[in-house]
């Protein structure tokens, strides 16, 4: 089955907004390593092979999440509107779990890695979140750190 | 979907009980919703003759029966590793998006596969030479109390030290 129709299968929303696929499938990382410029580990806590970052614990839900992010200097903020100089996340899940989160590129569009899917270009956050069962959580944490560099998001250098 | 299963064909009477042979009758129980395709598959019975039907009983109202009428299915090892092949293909479909992978240790298609003990770890083996190894090292560290992965530094790194674990096991080819 084609990377888009598996896409378009489990986030029917998003298959009428447009997205653009910007690397290959691969099962190497996850989203929450695609936020922290790493495609070489799976950011999850408690699992040998898993990368998470040390002094973090264990769990696995959705505020564990957000204590990682912190940790890699990002705060809550209220939306995820392009603002000058920083780059901003939006979390998703529905508490307590935590599902998904995108990275807000510099032209204010978003980039997500989908599970063991592909790297995607999307224009909007809202068609990634709902109630479905392969959906993520309709909640969304927004936070945000000053900018530095993500060239592999801005410059799709991972191309399918 | 509708399904005739002769059943006594296919597991014989051993280990199989009236109310879970209820299971198998055809036409499909309005209740009973398959959410993904499933192939129609042969069975032979000792006769000779030969009857089409689905594995129906697993899934009931998009979710895996709690009853576990898969205690009947297994008196078939042959059926069991069939039905145990579906059931890791609907996990891995359902997961495939997910970066988190604590809720799927919490699916019923998870446990159901946790019951099935070795032949469960063995296909996990197996499913570790494919493109959802987290979900399935997340599921063997969790289903065992083995490290074999310890130290290791990469989803290839610790797929390839469960996969040396399973050949010392003799779980894995």
């Amino acid at each position: 089955m084609s990377a888009r129709r598996l896409i378009d299968e489990r986030l029917p929303k998003l298959s009428g907004r447009g997205y653009e696929i910007t690397s290959p499938r691969t099962d190497a990382y996850n989203c929450v390593a695609w936020v922290a410029r790493d495609v070489h580990s799976w950011w999850e806590p408690g699992v040998d092979g898993f990368y998470w970052p040390p002094g973090l614990g264990d769990g696995d839900g959705l505020d564990d999440y957000i204590r990682l992010f912190e940790s890699l200097e990002f705060e809550r903020c209220a939306d995820g509107q392009l603002e000058a100089g920083f780059e901003k996340i939006a979390i998703y899940g529905e508490p307590p779990e935590f599902d998904h989160v995108a990275f807000q590129r510099t032209d204010g569009t978003w980039s997500s890695k989908l599970g063991t899917l592909n790297d995607i270009k999307h224009d909007q956050l809202e068609p990634l979140a709902g109630t479905g069962v392969l959906e993520y959580g309709p909640s969304i944490v927004y936070m945000r750190r000053s900018r530095r560099p993500h060239p592999l998001a801005e410059t799709g250098l991972i191309r399918p | 979907m509708a399904g005739t299963l002769a059943l006594e064909e296919v597991l014989g009477t051993s280990g199989v009980t009236p109310a879970r042979r209820d299971w198998f009758a055809a036409p499909t129980p309005a209740d009973v919703m398959i959410p993904y395709e499933l192939p129609r598959v042969m069975f032979r019975g000792s006769s000779g003759a030969s009857s089409e039907g689905v594995v129906l009983p697993l899934v009931s109202q998009g979710r895996v029966v709690s009853q576990a009428p898969e205690a009947t299915l297994w008196a078939s090892g042959q059926l069991r590793l069939y039905v145990a092949e579906i059931l890791a293909s609907q996990w891995e479909d359902k997961n495939r998006g997910r970066s988190s992978l604590g809720p799927a240790m919490r699916d019923p298609i998870c446990i159901a596969l946790r019951r099935l003990g070795d032949d469960a770890l063995a296909l996990a083996m197996r499913r570790l030479e494919g493109s959802h190894r987290p979900l399935w090292l997340r599921y063997l560290q969790t289903a065992t109390d083995e490290r074999p992965a310890t130290g290791a530094t990469s989803v290839e790194g610790a797929a390839r030290a469960w996969r040396d674990w399973g050949r010392r096991r003799g779980l894995l080819g």
